[in-house]
């Protein structure tokens, strides 16, 4: 045989070979047998550093194998939903574990999820569950300011007259995804379209920082880029693990009651400042420069506590498997696991409160006070197609 | 943004981009041509390192930069840029036939010109300006401005606009399909005149002359007609490619390398990453090698199916027969985030559904984009590879041919038969094929014998390039980030999209150490091949 005609038949071979690694590492994977119960096709948009150990215990625990699909940072959650949306004559997923809510309330709109009340669901309070099982809400994060200590101080006020007037040191990531996008929701759903359609349009006219996600602004309020900005709590803690000289305020929205005769004037007199004091944290107007997160909050703002939710997807042959890690995932201990994590999420239901990290305890006086999110999807929706105008058309 | 201004934006930066690197392409052609045969192999390696050196390491160790000076994002990314598409067109001029009116002819119809100032002959002065170093200028200058246009992961993790974000940014947030597909038309039609362009360049490049006998018509090639009377100093273009190679590979080297020490230490102690990396990679090595080795078999049958055609068909045929090859890198030429966003609604359809959740629409859609490629890459080959010499070492010592691989030229032409100028064969109304079949009789001359020097010498003057080329396509393969995250099924969790993912979080010193490991280890094992190849020769 000459080398010649041993390239062709390598070319040839090696694919054949490669292909057959392949074939095996498909037919390795999760399986295709319907009513398989060792095995669980996940999609995760949690961050894989944090999901994987939980998912792993799981395993180990149960037996039961998890394939997971995570999604990209810059995307988070929205691309899964939209995946799922796009399976549901063929789903390939058992098991959504979402790092929020509102983009699971659509999926259970639109039918494509199984309900189950199990021990998690039990456990959890009313307003981080579906009242019939659909999903399930659990270690929460919250959304909050994030301040460059050594460029300004951690005031809420200070932070407010940022954004009101030097937007261009402060970052947000862009609102059409993930928790920015929650945070827009329930804007939209408090302040009204116009009021966030102006402020939206003030910041980005005035050259605020606009970029891919928490992580990102994390990065630049850390770096000492921007001064502030608005992000995550386990981004938070990533910067602060590092030694950066952050700190945070927790995102205080205020909420709009319906108006009482009388207060109509006081309403349309706040409605009248203008975009320059749209506050994220209303009360800091004049309330002197106590930060906000040490005060009793008052009754008329609420913090956005965006929880983890976690479903089964309709159609799933696997449902005594997907239940199994439904309450696994809502467990006082996969709460305390993810609370003792380097992301400190919040947890929603009982669990062993000395097993709980300082910077959590603070955080779950903070989550009390989140607004309950399970009505925002006609505001979500919305909220999104305007959004859509803005950045795609 | 809409993704009308995103594209305006992408074409304003690629037309810059292009304008500003066509001299110094040309310049490096020149300066390549110049070059002694083992010389100009190293000044090739060097020159298309920053081009093969993986985007996504580049956009994570610069991107720290673009960020926290927004101001320079723009032009940092269309500076990488620079450097990914002037080896582009460098190499593309290289292979580029010779021009149909060189300098000597412009030069006598611009003394003709003196003499008579006729606006015919001011005419036929520009006519031979466009058959000669316009003609020779566009298929480069469009491939470059292909790679520069579609350009996705650089522009992502810089943070600068370009269209490809805005898709990825519409598919995710659940444009609808039909909408995605209004919306493609744009960056489409944009690139259709260049596409068409590329693909009928491909077509004809079969007839390049190899780059010693270009050498030989000295100054008269089109480039340097394009630079007029100006002298390219050859020293500028090394220092260029100097440059380059700091900027495009050693700099993002250097960025990641001071932490990347500390996190494979880290790394060394976790054996669940350890194992899940190896994992990763193994599967991305298995795709990928499938859909590179897929390409290139299929683009190496198909020209030479259409060289081999039989003798009676006519000419038409044949022509035509290469006209549905080079429309077949039409899709592969559209990117790769078109590519995979359309393999997914395709395999959506019902009766493909089955197969949406295998390897197999990540495959495919691999070797289709992988196809122009592959057929630039082996016409490259053809076109560099010498000849003569790799005849002689075939005769040497061993005739254990087939009869198909007699009947076959030494430098099989994937043209669709139309002879090349100066061919002999042409005035015979012979083609190359033709000539070729005195293989066989020289070739059954010798006897068949293992001949360890001829092994060697066929390896390193004909093999070995082949055995790169494919190496080449497969890391294409493996580096590729929209066919990765966009179809790969369930449980085969490619690295790729993860330390994408992890990017996005910023610089770490163990994604430092496992993007180091992923993208090096493919370069490790092609190594070791070529190393274990040399001692079983031995």
């Amino acid at each position: 045989m000459t080398s010649h005609s041993s390239n062709g038949r390598w070319s040839v071979l090696l694919p054949v070979f490669a292909a057959l690694v392949l074939a095996g590492f498909w037919l390795s994977g999760p399986s295709r047998e319907e009513g398989d119960l060792k095995s669980l096709v996940v999609y995760c948009a949690h961050d894989s550093v944090y999901a994987d150990a939980i998912l792993k215990d799981f395993e180990k625990q149960s037996g039961i194998r998890v394939d997971v699909r995570y999604d990209t940072e810059a995307t988070k959650s929205l691309g899964l939903v939209n995946l799922i949306v796009s399976e549901r004559q063929r789903p390939r997923c058992d098991v959504f574990w979402n790092n929020e809510l509102l983009g699971t309330v659509d999926l259970q709109a639109q039918g494509l999820l199984e309900p189950h009340k199990g021990t998690g669901w039990n456990r959890l309070p009313e307003k981080y569950r579906d009242s019939d099982g659909h999903w399930v809400g659990f270690a929460a994060r919250l959304r909050v300011q994030i301040v460059n200590t050594r460029e300004v101080s951690a005031d809420d006020e200070v932070v407010q007259n940022l954004f009101a007037f030097e937007p261009a040191s402060v970052a947000v990531a862009k609102p059409l995804f993930g928790t920015t996008l929650t945070h827009y929701t329930v804007l939209w759903n408090e302040w009204g379209p116009e009021r966030l359609k102006e402020w939206h349009h003030h910041l980005r006219l005035r050259g605020v920082r606009e970029v891919d996600g928490n992580g990102a602004v994390k990065d630049l309020v850390a770096q000492g880029v921007c001064s502030a900005g608005l992000t995550d709590t386990d981004d938070f803690f990533v910067a602060l693990d590092e030694g950066k000289p952050v700190e945070m305020l927790p995102v205080r929205v205020l909420l709009t009651p319906s108006p009482r005769p009388g207060e109509e004037a006081r309403e349309a007199e706040n409605k009248s400042e203008g975009p320059l004091t749209l506050a994220l944290s209303p009360q800091s107007r004049g309330e002197g420069t106590k930060p906000k997160a040490e005060k009793k909050t008052e009754s008329k703002t609420k913090t956005i506590c965006i929880p983890n939710t976690v479903a089964i997807i309709k159609g799933t042959k696997r449902v005594e498997a997907a239940r199994k890690l439904i309450d696994f995932l809502a467990s006082a201990e996969t709460e305390l696991a993810l609370a003792r994590s380097k992301s400190r999420q919040v947890p929603l239901g009982p669990v062993d409160e000395a097993q709980l990290p300082d910077e959590v305890r603070r955080l779950k006086e903070w989550a009390a006070d989140g607004v309950d999110l399970r009505s925002l999807l006609p505001a979500r929706r919305e909220c999104l197609e305007w959004l859509k105008s803005e950045y795609l058309r | 943004m809409s993704l009308a201004s995103a594209c305006l934006w992408t074409l304003a930066r690629t037309l810059v981009i292009c304008l500003v690197a066509w001299p110094v392409c040309a310049a490096v052609e020149r300066w390549l041509r110049g070059l002694a045969e083992e010389r100009r192999s190293v000044a090739l390696v060097g020159l298309l390192a920053p081009f093969c050196f993986p985007e996504l390491l580049v956009g994570y160790a610069f991107r720290d930069l673009a960020m926290f000076h927004p101001q320079w994002a723009e032009l940092l990314c269309s500076g990488l840029l620079f450097v990914r598409v002037v080896p582009v067109g460098a190499v593309a001029l290289l292979m580029a036939p010779p021009p149909e009116c060189d300098a000597a002819a412009i030069h006598c119809q611009r003394m003709l010109l003196a003499r008579v100032s006729h606006p015919s002959q001011q005419f036929d002065l520009w006519r031979c300006y466009w058959h000669g170093p316009i003609k020779r200028a566009l298929p480069a200058l469009g491939l470059m401005a292909v790679v520069a246009f579609q350009e996705f992961e650089l522009a992502a993790l810089l943070m600068t606009t370009s269209w490809t974000d805005w898709f990825v940014a519409a598919e995710r947030v659940g444009l609808a399909r039909s909408e995605m597909l209004r919306q493609a038309a744009w960056p489409l039609v944009m690139q259709l005149p260049v596409l068409i362009g590329v693909v009928s360049w491909l077509g004809h490049v079969g007839w390049t002359p190899r780059p010693s006998e270009s050498r030989a018509e000295g100054g008269t090639d089109g480039a340097s007609i394009l630079r007029g009377r100006g002298r390219i100093v050859p020293r500028w273009a090394l220092a260029y490619v100097l440059m380059a190679l700091v900027v495009g590979c050693v700099a993002p080297l250097s960025l990641l390398g001071w932490r990347t020490i500390e996190g494979l230490s880290w790394l060394a102690r976790q054996r669940t990453q350890q194992m899940g990396l190896l994992r990763e990679m193994v599967i991305s090595m298995a795709v990928s090698a499938c859909a590179g080795l897929t390409a290139w078999t299929v683009c190496r049958r198909v020209m030479t199916m259409t060289q081999l055609a039989p003798a009676g068909l006519a000419r038409r045929g044949r022509v035509g027969l290469g006209w549905v090859m080079v429309t077949g890198l039409l899709p592969g030429l559209l990117g790769s985030l078109l590519l995979s966003l359309g393999a997914v609604t395709l395999f959506q359809v019902s009766w493909l559904r089955p197969l949406y959740d295998t390897p197999l629409p990540w495959v495919l859609a691999l070797t289709v984009w992988l196809l122009p490629r592959a057929a630039v890459l082996q016409l490259w080959l053809d076109a560099v590879r010498p000849s003569e010499a790799v005849h002689l070492a075939e005769m040497l010592g061993g005739s254990g041919m087939s009869r198909s691989e007699r009947q076959k030229p030494p430098h099989p032409s994937p043209l669709p038969a139309k002879p090349g100028r100066g061919d002999k064969a042409k005035d015979k109304g012979k083609t190359k094929n033709e000539a070729g079949t005195m293989t066989p009789f020289t070739s059954t001359l010798c006897p068949s014998t293992f001949n360890p020097q001829r092994s060697t010498l066929l390896w390193r003057l004909r093999d070995q390039p082949q055995f790169l080329a494919m190496s080449l396509l497969c890391y294409w393969a493996y580096c590729d980030l929209p066919t990765a995250y966009l179809l790969a099924p369930t449980g085969m969790a490619p690295g790729l999209v993860r330390l994408y993912n992890f990017m996005h979080f910023g610089r770490s010193a163990a994604l430092s150490a496992e993007a180091c490991l992923f993208f090096g280890g493919p370069i490790v094992v092609v190594a070791g091949a070529i190393l274990v190849g040399r001692v079983w020769r031995r």
